[in-house]
């Protein structure tokens, strides 16, 4: 109970800071621009709901991180924190409230984001479908959730917000941008041209969050596959990105002086 | 006025904005055969080199070319299904370019095919997404206005 007071405080202190009001307007204005510019710029191909997905991962992931660096560490450098430990919250329902509040920040983002954009996606797709769009907003929250979790350890771990929030930016950058280039140059030069992608580098991809529904079947890899690339590992890849940061945000924050 | 006045009168703005930013036309950015057509000096084609008559292009091609050296850049789009069949099957995605040269009154004209797909110009991508964007600014506006009038 005391978990949802402390989330519910902190999806309050969203919206009385206007940060809530402020990322939904940045992020729906930028899904209806990516949208008119993939259904329209790109008209060689054919566009579906999830050709959406790459750059609004991006985007989310940057929005979870944004959203997550701040919630322990402002709160210890502005003094408050002492007064919400001062209330009958342990830390580990801090940690726990501070994350499902600032999770809900993003889900209430992107859904109202996708639910603005929709008419615009119904005019512009050759064949829209409620199913994919519907499934593309649930696969993009898996990322913005993980990244909340991150940022929040990282917060946990830090004395001021400075520190916490290039923490942060490092790894929006490493997870949003860098892996992909990383990818892309491995491919490209260091695995043989005819011998086509190996398991192992299809694992090192779906370890990065954004790809954790890369799976044998996502990539017709038929009944061959390890069991490392069947859809249950996306759930073990998921857990593991969220239960690892968060429980080291616990104990780093457990043991940590408030002063 | 106050900030509740003001933030509905966002939203009063916004939903036309909105709408009309919707109903705008998608402009078709089909491919395109764009022909280009230079005047050839003697001597700079080789012997062997293939040209046709003018007289013995179809209609449609004649037309094109005529319109392409006339313009004043030489040279005249026209979206890929309705170009000459025979100059639009020369070019496509993945091979966008083409040469041929046409013997026209005794001169030799090079003319340079490319499949292509036009740029959407700044209005154009304006006239939708500008009203969308702004009813979602306006939006924004509003919520900032009712959230700051409430606390």
């Amino acid at each position: 109970m005391s978990i949802l007071l402390v989330a519910k405080k902190d999806f309050q202190d969203a919206i009385r800071s206007l940060t809530l009001v402020a990322v939904v307007g940045i992020f729906t204005a930028f899904l209806a621009f990516y949208t008119y510019y993939e259904f329209t710029m790109t008209p060689l191909t054919t566009t579906t709901a999830f050709d959406l997905y790459q750059s609004t991962a991006n985007a989310v992931v940057v929005i979870g991180t944004l959203l997550g660096y701040k919630s322990i560490a402002g709160e210890r450098e502005s003094g408050s924190l002492k007064f919400l430990l001062g209330a009958p919250h342990t830390r580990r329902d801090v940690v726990l409230g501070k994350f499902l509040g600032r999770v809900a920040v993003v889900v209430v983002t992107v859904v109202i984001g996708f639910v603005v954009v929709s008419p615009h996606y119904v005019m512009l797709a050759a064949s829209p479908s409620v199913t994919a769009y519907v499934g593309l907003i649930g696969r993009l929250l898996v990322p913005g959730v993980v990244f909340v979790a991150v940022a929040l350890a990282l917060s946990a771990a830090s004395r001021s917000t400075t520190v916490a929030m290039w923490g942060a930016i490092v790894l929006a950058i490493v997870f949003a941008f860098a892996w992909d280039m990383v990818r892309n140059v491995i491919e490209s030069f260091m695995l043989p041209p005819d011998a086509g992608i190996p398991n192992w580098f299809r694992l090192i991809t779906r370890f990065n969050p954004k790809y954790f529904y890369l799976d044998a079947q996502t990539l017709e890899l038929g009944n061959a596959a390890p069991f490392y690339l069947e859809p249950w590992f996306g759930g073990v890849i998921v857990a593991g990105w969220l239960l690892i940061p968060l429980g080291l945000a616990y104990l780093l924050f457990e043991r940590s002086d408030l002063a | 006025m106050n900030r509740r006045h003001l933030a509905v009168l966002a939203v009063v703005i916004a939903v036309p904005l909105f709408t009309i930013g919707l109903i705008s036309p998608v402009p078709d950015y089909g491919p395109q055969l764009e022909t280009s057509v230079y005047h050839q000096p003697d001597g700079n084609l080789n012997e062997e080199t293939p040209t046709v008559a003018y007289r013995n292009l179809s209609t449609d091609a004649q037309q094109l070319f005529d319109k392409a050296n006339n313009n004043g850049p030489n040279s005249a789009a026209v979206p890929i299904d309705d170009a000459p069949t025979s100059w639009a099957t020369l070019v496509s995605e993945t091979a966008e370019t083409n040469e041929r040269y046409v013997r026209k009154n005794g001169k030799i004209y090079g003319v340079y095919l490319t499949w292509d797909v036009p740029a959407p110009s700044f209005g154009t991508v304006m006239l939708r997404l500008g009203p969308l964007l702004g009813a979602i600014g306006l939006g924004t506006l509003a919520g900032f206005l009712i959230l700051e009038d409430s606390s």
